[in-house]
């Protein structure tokens, strides 16, 4: 990614940064309507797709107010995606934040199809884990877009040298990599492809490089005030998670021999798989932030003793 | 207004009510609701005496408070308030706290809380100019949140409650000394003799934060012994408590700032982690 | 990205289990009422019957008016005279090779209130199953069967009666409701027509059967399978009990 030129090209469009945050939000809310149809069983209560019972809007009881709702979702998010790319095209002159825009409608796009599969092919789990995952990174690109249009952004990078007793740049790219990972499964368990013990294990693992990655930037990066932020805001998200995932554990383990999703189970759930899409985020951005600001490496640098 | 809010320390607050929702929690019987008035009357009150402790703590160290750098943004040293405000507004709130839980929580709690104040105020501030004990005295009134939401919630001090107290008693130290550690030429310009400025080589600073973080491991255990948590949480407090002990030992062998920070950011995190995986592994709902 | 769909989409159209057809080379079954005789025995249930939790119907208030009162799950249902009710009984080995023909009339599936009726039934492979939506509201049926071709079928309220067949044996498939996540049904495809689900008194008889050494089987949705062996002389009568645990 370029740094960016100064000023000139990119001036700051309130209302596309506002609409940029509109569709992270959006796309957020999409994520928790999907966690639901899930844990409330309802995924194929709408056996026909696209439409809904041969209809536009059948009636919502049970579970196919979860299934199509997350349909009329979807679709919002869908021409908010288009609305965006339409919008950057005109107002913003950066190539690659077109290009990007353009992969983040062809993922919306490809959700859709994936999510008309899943019904259609009766829920084959590595239809709906692919489905739950490009869910995730479609999240965070909504995310990065509300970044690189925002004021701060344009305002140039924040740049300090990169310490080389303590080098960020792998480190940075290792937190995203392990959360989709961890991501992907989660999904494959919760579509019964494998038990939910490779997840378990393998929490420890992902928080273990978030926590190595945010100390040390705490520790040796903490006066580029973007990147102190950047990392309290990933750790925090990551420690609710664990919390969440701990809680949605428990409360599967309780209701194990319910006879339909208990309503506990499914808030801990779906509040997991959403502060999940947010830990994807707020790596993802991190990441972005340390490539950006990061300067040259200097070797030996004794920070501040 | 901000000045006010400023006074009464805010963010140690804040850990004061965490670990006292904590020890609220454990006070309540298993099959029983929240209760959420009096969960708010808790909170509330001691938010309240917590707070007037702290103003009244930043009204008798006004003057040494000017010294440090660390303290010399605080409203008195800066002049924001007089004196005179300061110390009714302390008073105030602790009265109200002190009142608040008495009345609408029971006598325990409200007496917990002035013993806090007392504690705090009369016997550690003075210490702090006289002697690095301070320190151990100090951790006494720290500790005694927990023990304040127990109470409230149950109307007794159990063995439970007090697993909670000695918990947060131990963490104190390696979380002081680091920052004393980190800060030992401003405390030392302001007179106050913390254990790195009686012995600035840091040697001993670092030997006791590896002691007191080795015995928050099996100290951090007890809740799981008498069954108050799970697993889960058995196994969260062992990777915590050791990565803790590991940043403590990394600042013994390299007695820098960098790595008193890494302590000090360590036991920011090792605390409410604890806390949440203690809460949330409940062996039953 | 959109590569790995695409390839995706071919592998799923690709995959659908392909359904065993019975061979058609085996001989007709044909029965001797001179020597047949029938199978009979009970399902016994030892210890405490577990608790069946009621079902919480609130999403749906349609469903909560049709019942004065609440349902309770029928997971493990212990009759009160010991014995397992909603067990399928089926002969699983001792036949001769042969094609049994299915009988003409349907097999029903009932939603009803937002319950299947009946909770556990039998049918025939290549049988007719005739799905029935009383309701006034949406269902779907999904069949999670793992042998046949699963399916996934809309029931709008008080549509036409649906019609689907299982062509290969398979016991039990279990059959749901996404809409309502509490409706389970269970479905066990025989080859033959010796099967039976035990009721309130927990007792089953399978009637008709050719003389011969049988192995029975008898499948609960939870508490899984149990064998059991018996020799049917001509025109006789044999009994056999399965005794599931607490």
């Amino acid at each position: 990614m370029a740094a960016s030129h100064s000023g000139a090209e990119n001036t700051y469009h309130a209302g596309l940064f506002r609409w940029s945050v509109l569709l992270a939000c959006c796309t957020l809310l999409l994520v928790v309507a999907g966690g639901l149809v899930t844990s409330r069983d309802a995924g194929l209560s709408v056996p026909d797709w696209p439409l809904s019972y041969g209809k536009l809007m059948p009636k919502m009881e049970g579970g196919i107010l979860y299934e199509h709702g997350h349909r009329m979702i979807a679709t919002m998010v869908g021409m908010f995606t288009i609305v965006s790319l339409v919008w950057i095209f005109r107002a913003d002159r950066r190539r690659w934040l077109r290009i990007l825009a353009v992969i983040a409608l062809l993922a919306v796009i490809a959700q859709g199809v994936l999510g008309g599969l899943t019904v259609l092919l009766l829920l084959p789990w590595y239809i709906s884990s692919s489905h739950a995952t490009l869910a995730q990174l479609f999240f965070s690109t909504t995310v990065a877009m509300a970044l690189f249009t925002s004021r701060r952004w344009l305002a140039g990078p924040t740049v300090v040298p990169e310490d080389g007793a303590n080098p960020l740049r792998g480190l940075s790219l290792a937190a995203p990599i392990c959360v989709i990972c961890q991501l992907f499964l989660g999904a494959a368990a919760r579509h019964k492809a494998i038990g939910s013990i490779y997840h378990i294990c393998a929490a420890p693992i992902v928080t273990g490089v978030i926590l190595w990655l945010s100390m040390r930037i705490l520790l040796h990066y903490a006066q580029n005030r973007e990147l102190r932020i950047g990392s309290v805001l990933l750790l925090s998200i990551t420690l609710v998670q664990v919390f969440l995932g701990v809680g949605a554990f428990m409360t599967r383990v309780a209701y194990v021999d319910a006879v339909q999703p208990m309503p506990l189970m499914v808030t801990f759930t779906v509040l997991h798989v959403a502060t999940g899409a947010l830990t994807l985020a707020a790596s993802v951005i991190l990441a972005i932030l340390v490539r950006r600001n990061l300067g040259a490496r200097v070797n030996a640098l004794s920070m501040a003793a | 207004m901000r000045e006010y809010i400023e006074l009464t320390k805010p963010r140690i607050t804040w850990l004061i009510l965490m670990s006292t929702g904590v020890g609220y929690f454990f006070g309540l019987d298993r099959t029983a609701s929240l209760n959420w008035p009096l969960l708010i009357h808790t909170i509330v009150g001691t938010g309240l005496i917590a707070s007037g402790t702290a103003a009244l703590n930043q009204w008798w160290e006004r003057e040494s408070d000017k010294l440090m750098r660390r303290t010399a943004g605080r409203p008195l040293p800066m002049g924001l308030m007089t004196a005179r405000r300061a110390l009714w507004f302390g008073i105030a709130l602790a009265v109200l706290g002190a009142a608040e839980l008495w009345i609408w929580v029971n006598p325990l709690s409200s007496i917990l809380g002035l013993f806090t104040l007392a504690a705090y105020l009369f016997v550690y501030t003075p210490m702090k100019s006289r002697t690095h004990l301070s320190t151990v005295v100090g951790a006494l009134p720290g500790a005694v949140p927990p023990l304040m939401g127990y109470a409230a919630s149950s109307g007794i001090l159990t063995r439970e409650a007090w697993s909670l107290f000695f918990i947060l008693f131990i963490w104190q130290f390696p979380h002081f000394l680091a920052i004393a550690w980190m800060y030992r030429d401003d405390y030392a310009r302001a007179g106050i003799r913390m254990l790195p400025v009686v012995e600035p080589d840091g040697q001993s600073t670092s030997r006791q934060i590896i002691l007191y973080a080795s015995t928050l491991i099996p100290i951090s255990l007890f809740p799981f012994l008498f069954g108050m948590s799970g697993k889960i949480y058995l196994v969260g407090a062992l990777i915590l408590g050791f990565w803790f002990l590991y940043t403590g030992v990394r600042v013994a062998f390299d007695r820098t700032n960098v790595r008193a920070r890494a302590v000090l950011l360590a036991s920011v995190i090792y605390l409410p982690a604890i806390y949440g995986l203690m809460v949330l592994d409940r062996p039953s709902f | 990205m959109f590569a790995a769909a695409f390839c995706l989409l071919l592998t799923a159209c690709g995959s659908s289990p392909q359904p065993q057809t019975a061979s058609p080379s085996l001989p007709e079954a044909h029965v001797d009422p001179a020597t047949a005789g029938s199978i009979s025995g009970r399902v016994l249930f030892t210890g405490t019957p577990p608790a069946m939790p009621t079902i919480d119907m609130s999403s749906n208030p349609d469903c909560q008016r049709s019942h004065k009162t609440p349902v309770k799950a029928e997971t493990v249902v212990v009759n009160k005279n010991g014995t397992l009710r909603y067990a399928f009984v089926w002969i699983k080995d001792g036949l001769s090779a042969a094609h049994w023909t299915p009988p003409a009339e349907t097999a029903k599936l009932t939603q009803n209130g937002c319950i299947y009726e009946p909770h556990v039934s039998g049918m025939m492979a290549g049988q007719t199953l005739e799905i029935l939506n009383d309701d006034p509201v949406n269902h779907n049926v999904h069949a999670q069967s793992t042998v046949n071709p699963p399916w996934n079928i809309a029931e709008p309220p008080r549509a036409e009666h649906s019609f689907r067949k299982f062509p290969s044996p398979e016991v039990l498939i279990p059959m749901s409701c996404s809409v309502h996540p509490w409706m389970h049904a269970y479905i066990g495809v025989s080859p033959h027509p010796f099967f039976a689900v035990t009721g309130e008194d927990g007792s089953f008889t399978l009637r008709g059967v050719p003389p011969g050494t049988y192995t029975i089987e008898v499948v609960q949705e939870k508490l899984g399978k149990k064998e059991g062996k018996v020799t049917l002389s001509p025109s006789g009568t044999a009994s056999i009990d399965f005794t599931y645990g607490g």
